[in-house]
C-alpha cells in the first residue's frame, strides 16, 4: 500500500470531487435526456466559477513538475486556480456529453454571503459578510434557477458559451 | 429534489430550510418531492456509495447542480484522500 498526502482541499473539494460525482453520474444523465418525455437541451450539469478568476496566472492553473497543481499562497489564489479547474471541467464534460444530449454549463452567480466565507479573515467573515446583503445585487439564487431552468435558444453547450459572451459584451 | 450535503444531519437541516421557505408558496397541490443524498466531495470514499444509493432509487436525473465549494482554507489543508492500495 501507498499512501500519499492528501489533496490540497480546495482542488480536492472544488474539482476532483465534482469530477468523480459527475462521471459516475454520466449514465444516467445520458440515459435520461433520451426519455420521451425530456425536451431536448434539458438535461445539464451545472457548475460554478467566479469572474474574479481573470484576475488569474496568464496559464490558468500553475502545475508542480509531477503533475499536480501548485498550492498558491496568495489571499484567495488558491480557491480562484481552483475555479479555472472547474471552468475547464465544464468544457470537458460539455465535450464528453454533448453528443449525448446533455449540456455542461457555468455560471458566476454574483457575490452571495454564504458561509463558503468562514475561512476568510475575521473582517471578511464578520463585518464585510453580513453587509453584503445591503450591497451586493443578490440574485444569486435567481441566477442559479435561471441557469438551470431556462431553454431559451439553448440545445448544446456551444450556444450557452456564445450566449454567456453576448451577456458578457452587452 | 434531491439535496446533497456531508452528513445526513446537515442535509436535513437544508431540507427543512427549504420547506418552511417555500410552504408559503406552495399551493399544496404541486409540491415536488425531496430526498437526500449523503456525500463529502473531500473524501472520495464517500462519493460512489452516494451516487449508487441514488441510482436505487431514481431513473432520471435531469440536472446535476455543483455548489459545493471551499474557499480560502487555512494553508496545507487536504482532502481525505490519503491511501492508494496497491
Amino acid at each position: 500500500m501507498t499512501c500519499y498526502q492528501g489533496n490540497d482541499l480546495e482542488v480536492g473539494t472544488n474539482c476532483l470531487g465534482p469530477y468523480l460525482l459527475s462521471l459516475l453520474l454520466e449514465p444516467i444523465l445520458a440515459a435520461t435526456s433520451t426519455l420521451p418525455n425530456t425536451p431536448a437541451g434539458s438535461v445539464r450539469i451545472v457548475w460554478e466559477v467566479a469572474v474574479l478568476q481573470g484576475q488569474l496566472h496568464k496559464n490558468g492553473m500553475q502545475f508542480e513538475a509531477d503533475g499536480t497543481p501548485k498550492v498558491l499562497t496568495k489571499f484567495m489564489a488558491n480557491y480562484m486556480q481552483s475555479k479555472v479547474g472547474v471552468a475547464w471541467l465544464t468544457g470537458l464534460f460539455a465535450d464528453r456529453l454533448g453528443g449525448k444530449g446533455v449540456l455542461s454549463v457555468c455560471v458566476h452567480p454574483g457575490l452571495m454571503p454564504t458561509p463558503l466565507q468562514r475561512h476568510q479573515p475575521w473582517f471578511l467573515n464578520n463585518v464585510v459578510r453580513p453587509l453584503m446583503v445591503y450591497f451586493v445585487p443578490g440574485f444569486g439564487n435567481e441566477v442559479w434557477l435561471l441557469i438551470q431552468c431556462t431553454d431559451a435558444h439553448l440545445q448544446t453547450s456551444d450556444q450557452w458559451r456564445v450566449h454567456c459572451a453576448l451577456r458578457r459584451v452587452f | 429534489m434531491y439535496i446533497a450535503a456531508r452528513s445526513q444531519v446537515r442535509c436535513n437541516g437544508a431540507v427543512e430550510q427549504l420547506l418552511l421557505e417555500t410552504n408559503s408558496i406552495s399551493d399544496g397541490q404541486t409540491r415536488g418531492r425531496v430526498d437526500t443524498m449523503v456525500v463529502d466531495l473531500s473524501d472520495f470514499n464517500t462519493i460512489r456509495p452516494g451516487v449508487q444509493s441514488f441510482l436505487k432509487k431514481e431513473t432520471r436525473l435531469d440536472v446535476l447542480v455543483h455548489n459545493a465549494a471551499v474557499m480560502s482554507a487555512p494553508l496545507g489543508s487536504k482532502d481525505k484522500q490519503v491511501c492508494n492500495t496497491k
